[in-house]
């Protein structure tokens, strides 16, 4: 469990980062006012809000302040250059719907944003040490993907991984329920590469999903709604391991060759196919 | 009891066509044949379109012996509860799959000893008369869950 005062560094951490948003928009406002443009008091809360919503978003979607991300330098610089990558894709956004918004007051308010986090995130990582979490006792929210047939019972194989923890599965048959009614079950629309639009209605879904139950940890056995959850666990910063299927003797699975390039971890289950980025551990026999 | 499966992905009529033969040749014997219609008409046995996985589970524990295409799902199934299964692997050069991985399965399967493999008809006909009915017996079986040692590794990774 976390001590109050691990609480309490983490909601000055991000009381810190939300004060140093409002002094990056007023900066950039004031510098703005200075080349000669007006606000009109509209803009100017349009504008706030903007930061805000941005903010919170960010905050929520890439767990800037979550026991599981503040622990490691590594977990800090992932959320953090995702957070301002998406700070600037929102800033561009807003740009884009509001053509009279002065772009010189936009493109300074981007560079302050950019350095004011990377500033706050050094500070994180400075203090994170002092505060000592007790990182042994951290429990991941773990989301295994599998499709119907073979992937999932290559899944179910390692269910002892999943003992005591918090698990969600996903899968694109709603009967397979019954084979984990201890977990939480959420069925997805089936695809594959020959229909578009129905891959498209599974990447909405498993994006969906992803956003909404927020893992920390994406483990999968393959094909199309796995990879797709991979590509959605890259963007937002989850760790996701991909495990290649053990009919794959010759070489990786197309997906498997795909995952190799965005998961943090490939297994393969034949020690042939190993290399130094392909991890070979034994199979699911 | 026998228990066919060919899989829901694509029709393998090669697997379906030889079993109808063999159903013909031992007719007191019962099938039950999952595969995905196609234009091949079987005249002696009766092919199941889709079959859920409860039911999946009950055939494959009350068959005798399985004949199945190379997925790993049906095979795991299979030696989990030290069922005998021949397996023939669906082969891309006659479109009944994407690639040709079920063919390298199917050697390292039979190479490490897990199953018994037909490469085409004529073997999966010749090895069906050599065991049914007095030689049926399970190649190899295997545990419930996965080895020790790929789940201590994921479960490293997930904690590190």
């Amino acid at each position: 469990m976390l001590t109050t005062k691990q609480t309490l560094a983490r909601l000055l951490l991000a009381f810190s980062d939300f004060i140093l948003l409002n002094v990056c928009l007023y900066a950039s406002y004031h510098f703005t006012t200075k080349y000669g443009f007006e606000f009109t008091k509209y803009s100017i809360f349009k504008a706030l809000i903007f930061t805000w919503i941005t903010w919170f978003l960010s905050t929520y979607i890439f767990r800037l302040y979550s026991e599981y991300t503040v622990y490691k330098f590594k977990d800090i610089n992932k959320a953090t250059w995702r957070t301002i990558v998406f700070h600037l894709l929102a800033i561009y956004l807003l740009l884009r719907s509001n053509p009279t918004f002065p772009p010189h007051c936009v493109f300074i308010y981007s560079l302050i944003v950019v350095c004011g986090f990377l500033f706050s995130r050094i500070i994180c990582i400075a203090i994170m040490p002092l505060v000592k979490f007790n990182f042994e006792k951290r429990e991941a929210h773990i989301l295994a993907i599998a499709s119907v047939g073979g992937h999932w019972i290559e899944l179910l194989r390692i269910m002892p991984l999943f003992k005591g923890k918090n698990v969600t599965f996903i899968s694109n048959k709603a009967s397979l329920s019954n084979t984990v009614k201890d977990y939480k079950f959420h069925t997805v629309p089936d695809a594959n590469r020959n229909n578009i639009l129905k891959l498209l209605k599974c990447i909405v879904s498993v994006f969906g999903f992803i956003l909404i139950l927020r893992p920390q940890v994406i483990i999968t056995t393959g094909a199309a709604p796995g990879l797709l959850g991979i590509v959605v666990g890259k963007i937002l910063g989850v760790k996701t391991i991909w495990i290649d299927s053990i009919a794959n003797v010759d070489k990786l699975s197309l997906s498997g060759v795909i995952a190799l390039w965005l998961a943090d971890r490939v297994y393969t289950q034949w020690e042939h196919l190993s290399n130094p980025k392909i991890v070979y551990s034994g199979n699911i026999l | 009891m026998i228990f066919v499966t060919a899989g829901t992905q694509l029709p393998f009529d090669r697997l379906i066509k030889t079993i109808d033969n063999i159903a013909a040749e031992f007719p007191s014997t019962c099938f039950v044949v999952q595969a995905l219609h196609s234009n091949y008409k079987a005249k002696n046995i009766n092919v199941l379109d889709f079959i859920s996985p409860s039911d999946f589970a009950k055939y494959i524990d009350d068959a005798q012996l399985i004949i199945s295409h190379a997925g790993m799902g049906t095979i795991i199934s299979a030696l989990v509860k030290k069922k005998p299964i021949i397996v023939m692997p669906r082969l891309a050069k006659f479109k009944e799959h994407r690639n040709e991985h079920q063919l390298g399965t199917t050697k390292q399967m039979d190479m490490l000893g897990y199953v018994d493999v037909a490469y085409d008809e004529y073997e999966l006909i010749y090895k069906f008369r050599q065991m049914w009915p007095n030689r049926v017996v399970p190649r190899s079986s295997i545990g419930q869950v996965a080895s020790e040692s790929i789940i201590s590794s994921l479960n490293d990774f997930i904690k590190y």
